[in-house]
């Protein structure tokens, strides 16, 4: 029994807008949308990488890449792809400041309007801990030696190669604390009047291999309490 | 005895009501209850009135921050600390309370400031904004950039 017409037409017609509306199906396949590295307390980069295929049968352009930080350089071999062919998305992770798990993303953007989102995950060790990194004098408090107390992750011991003082009124020393090589007391003698601060520059080698890694810390003997900043208006 | 209950019982019945109806009808309300803010978030609205003095801190990217930034604010992120972290500490005054923000709800950046503030600084006010940079735009129509 067929239908009249007036009854196949419509739904043709709505049928049509239904497959017009949805979004079209990308044609770069990813074998994983999720990528992670762990990150050695020495390491200050790891690579890692999302690999593709593009499974369409024309060729396809990445137009961008969007990284969620700045700790994720992105790098191709080349932007255009032939169908079936595959490629590579790399990944330079710089933790730079960050320890701990570590999760951000990457959106990839391709010629067929299509958008990846990609999910980058890092595992760092600590390298290093303080039990502050920012000493200070408040007004009228007698101007004795303030502490820091550095302590590098177990199984990589240190040596402190240099301590600078960017301001050299502070005078800046520093003493190893107990046999590890991991811990170290950081000593700051503030000038008797002075207002100001210093940036103390650490200069530490680590391991057998003698890596070098700088660490800065900061002191200040604090001027008499002012305003500060005032809530902006909403 | 009994009839006093009753009217109590209705006085609460009718202000439960307007609670829900104001729920209901409010996008705020609605949104607070989609959205509370974490016991180390403020509001806009609260950090706002804060009657002391504060730093806000912009825990976004170089490009975003140069692109508009809430006033006054100080740029601190990762991938910059070393260099960034020196303006935070020679602005920053005992008994200043610091707030920071990245783009909106779901950006983890600030939080990673702000525990990194408290860890490694000792810092025992510090804030992250709910809703960060997103939630201060909508309430200023026209943000300048700077």
């Amino acid at each position: 029994m067929s239908r009249p017409a007036a009854t196949v037409l419509p739904l043709r017609l709505a049928a049509l807008a239904l497959v017009a509306a949805l979004p079209a199906a990308a044609a770069l396949k990813w074998d994983s949308l999720e990528a992670a590295v762990q990150v050695r307390a020495e390491e200050t980069a790891a690579n890692t990488s999302f690999k593709f295929v593009n499974a369409g049968d024309k060729p396809i352009t990445i137009t961008g890449i969007h990284p969620g930080c700045g700790c994720t350089i992105p790098s191709l071999a080349k932007n255009t792809y032939a169908p079936g062919e595959r490629g590579e998305l790399r990944i330079l992770f710089e933790p730079r400041n960050r320890e701990g798990l570590y999760r951000t993303s990457i959106t990839v953007a391709t010629d067929d309007a299509a958008t990846s989102t990609l999910q980058f995950v890092a595992d760092i060790e600590p390298l290093v801990s303080f039990d502050t990194r920012f000493v200070f004098w408040k007004p009228g408090e007698a101007r004795t030696p303030k502490h820091m107390r550095l302590t590098f992750a177990e199984g990589h011991p240190a040596s402190i190669a240099e301590l600078t003082s960017s301001d050299t009124r502070f005078a800046v020393s520093f003493t190893p604390v107990g046999e590890s090589g991991r811990e170290f007391d950081i000593e700051v003698v503030p000038p008797a009047e002075v207002i100001n601060y210093t940036v103390i520059t650490i200069r530490a080698l680590i391991g057998d291999a003698k890596a070098e890694r700088v660490f800065n810390v900061v002191a200040r003997t604090l001027p008499a309490a002012s305003a500060g900043q005032q809530p902006p208006k909403s | 005895m009994d009839s006093l209950r009753r009217s109590w019982l209705g006085i609460l019945g009718i202000a439960s009501l307007l609670a829900a109806a104001a729920c209901a009808f409010d996008p705020r309300a609605r949104t607070l209850l989609r959205d509370p803010p974490a016991p180390d978030e403020i509001l806009l609205a609260a950090a706002t009135v804060h009657p002391g003095p504060l730093l806000w801190i912009d825990a976004r990217s170089a490009t975003e921050f140069a692109n508009g930034h809430i006033p006054e604010s100080i740029p601190l992120t990762l991938d910059d600390w070393d260099s960034q972290i020196v303006e935070l500490l020679a602005r920053w005054q005992p008994g200043m309370r610091v707030i920071v923000y990245c783009d909106d709800r779901a950006c983890g950046s600030s939080r990673s400031v702000a525990e990194k503030l408290r860890r490694e600084y000792q810092f025992d006010d510090v804030l992250i904004l709910h809703g960060g940079w997103s939630a201060w735009k909508k309430s200023q129509p026209i943000p300048q950039p700077r």
